[in-house]
């Protein structure tokens, strides 16, 4: 079965004004969802409710219809995994070692390294195409490999849902698009639910299903591709007027701002 | 590099075999030490005048140079040690930062001054371990507080840190002019750190404290070692990060606080033991067995060192471990800065 993700009238704030404005939706199991919005929307911060980083002031983020902040710690950790912002792995660190902890919440301090533990790993390193690096420290990778190994790491938590804070951003176009299509990869072998936070719309349209459309802690506009991405609705998201073309490969909108 | 999997109904971990040599080479190296200290220096003594002073048949002098003298000495040494490298290790991690060692962020400054002022409020040494532990966690709570609305930063930290350092230090200076000079040579142990003239309850301390904090330290390095990753994801892995902070900090100022009492604050035993465990097994922190070796074997060198010195310049073990801390010290710094160029 899947989990079921939802928000209901969260709200949030870091003392001046609220940065959720009672937000209520729902993510679409067994879909890649893509947050998308203008700088200080609050999009990261939704993310962050979805994966329990931080309580919501009020209302609440539920799996399965109870809020995350009054469930088990480490239940929640084998129901959503996340992947935060540009992180960094402590020095000396190999591909191996960052995979491995993504074990974490299957794992004690008495055992940390079980045969569904490697089993798992092993798993994820080949479906990220890293398994003969596994050996190799992170800081010898390219930015591309690197992003990979932290994917593996979520995959290796074994979770039916995927948070992934802006994984393209510091990447090279090509590792972006690579990053992207990889996410698209595993949510279609693994069936995972994915919600990421991205900035840029166009890839947002090209390789999510559903996307949320936040504006000053609101939700702006919701839906398809298709149709979220339209005039209006850019206008209404970053105040830019544009046009919409469709795209000459895959018949999904992309925005030309003007 | 081969990996080893430790795999069986109890226990299932996964060893690099460098790390496993490494520790066998370092365990050596202490045994090594341990011997060499026990059989040489300036009076001689052979095995077998060991095996007969632990069975109470040696001669009179013999037996006191090995039971009185050596014996405690070594083992309190052995205990200092390994008790500064864990502590070293984790707090190193936990700040992400090999410059945050508990001798460098005020907590041997805060634990010698509590040390010191047992002595000097109540007159007897006997509260020494209870005004450690008290200066300790007191150096502890002030830099939290006072880094807190820095938003807890490594670098803020250790800013802070060496600040408190600096100023704990300067009180007990203070506090040290007021004394009468009696007292004074009896109390720079806790201000630079000796091991001179042990005595068995110096070990019986050092050796209670780890028994009863080590196994703690091994439990917390699972979580210590999944929190050095970055603080959102050890949080998305279900793990308490608040509450291993404090544990940590806790631990750590515990058996800085044993140390000191026992030996005084030996500067830059804790500081050195994880950046040479590193560079020597090769693995991203922590690596608390390597680190507490490191720190052992560094603090029988040290004491090894102050003992070959002529018997008129008898010098403190504490000046020769700040004597290897401060190269390794300075290589920490060079590095970083490297890093912060790239």
């Amino acid at each position: 079965m899947t989990s079921q993700l939802v928000t209901r009238d969260l709200e949030f704030s870091y003392g001046n004004g609220p940065v959720l404005d009672g937000i209520t939706l729902d993510i679409p199991s067994g879909k890649v969802t893509a947050i998308v919005g203008p700088n200080a929307c609050g999009k990261s911060t939704l993310l962050r409710c979805l994966a329990r980083l931080i309580v919501p002031k009020s209302g609440a983020a539920l799996l399965n219809g109870t809020p995350l902040h009054r469930q088990n710690t480490r239940a929640v950790a084998r129901a959503i995994a996340l992947l935060p912002q540009s992180a960094e792995a402590p020095t000396g660190m190999r591909v191996i070692d960052l995979v491995a902890r993504g074990r974490t919440p299957h794992q004690n301090p008495l055992q940390q390294w079980s045969d569904r533990d490697e089993r798992v790993v092993r798993e994820a390193l080949t479906q990220v195409g890293l398994e003969d690096e596994a050996d190799r420290p992170l800081s010898d990778l390219s930015g591309g490999q690197r992003q990979r190994a932290w994917i593996a790491m979520v995959l290796a938590q074994d979770t039916g849902i995927l948070l992934l804070d802006e994984p393209t951003t510091f990447l090279d176009l090509h590792y972006q698009i690579g990053t992207l299509k990889l996410v698209r990869q595993l949510q279609q072998e693994r069936d995972l639910t994915v919600v990421m936070v991205l900035h840029d719309i166009n890839l947002a349209a090209r390789f999510a299903d559903h996307i949320i459309a936040l504006r000053s802690g609101g939700i702006v506009c919701q839906g398809t591709p298709k149709e979220v991405v339209t005039k209006a609705n850019i206008f209404a998201i970053y105040d830019l007027h544009s046009e919409i073309i469709t795209g000459p490969i895959d018949d999904l909108p992309h925005v030309i701002p003007l | 590099m081969t990996t080893l999997v430790l795999r069986n109904r109890l226990l299932s971990a996964r060893i690099t075999s460098r790390i496993v040599v490494v520790n066998a080479l370092l365990l050596l190296g202490v045994l090594a030490m341990l011997a060499t200290g026990l059989l040489g220096g300036t009076f001689p003594i052979t095995f077998s005048d060991v095996l007969a002073a632990l069975n109470g048949t040696a001669d009179q002098v013999t037996q006191m140079v090995v039971l009185e003298n050596r014996l405690p000495r070594l083992l309190t040494a052995l205990g200092v040690g390994l008790a500064f490298g864990l502590a070293g290790e984790m707090v190193q991690t936990l700040l992400r930062n090999p410059l945050a060692s508990p001798d460098v962020i005020g907590f041997s400054a805060g634990a010698g001054l509590g040390a010191v002022m047992s002595v000097a409020l109540i007159g007897t040494t006997a509260f020494v371990l209870l005004g450690a532990l008290a200066g300790g966690a007191l150096a502890a709570t002030l830099l939290l507080a006072l880094s807190w609305n820095k938003g807890l930063t490594p670098g803020a930290i250790v800013l802070v840190g060496v600040g408190l350092t600096v100023s704990l230090g300067v009180i007990t200076d203070l506090l040290m002019t007021r004394l009468d000079a009696n007292n004074v040579g009896e109390l720079v142990k806790w201000i630079v750190g000796s091991l001179n003239a042990r005595s068995w309850d110096d070990t019986g301390l050092i050796w209670a404290g780890l028994a009863a904090v080590a196994p703690l330290c091994f439990w917390q390095q699972f979580s210590l070692n999944r929190l050095s990753v970055a603080d959102d994801v050890a949080i998305s892995w279900g793990l308490p990060v608040v509450r291993i902070r404090l544990i940590t900090i806790t631990l750590a100022v515990v058996l800085v606080a044993l140390c000191v009492a026992t030996a005084g604050p030996l500067p830059f035993v804790a500081f050195v033991a994880g950046p040479i465990a590193h560079g020597l097994n090769g693995l991203p922190r922590p690596t608390l067995f390597s680190a507490a070796l490191v720190g052992a074997l560094v603090t029988l060198l040290a004491d090894r060192a102050a003992q070959a010195l002529p018997a008129l310049f008898v010098l403190p073990a504490g000046i020769f471990t700040a004597l290897i801390g401060a190269p390794v010290l300075i290589w920490v710094l060079i590095l970083q800065s490297r890093k912060a160029r790239r």
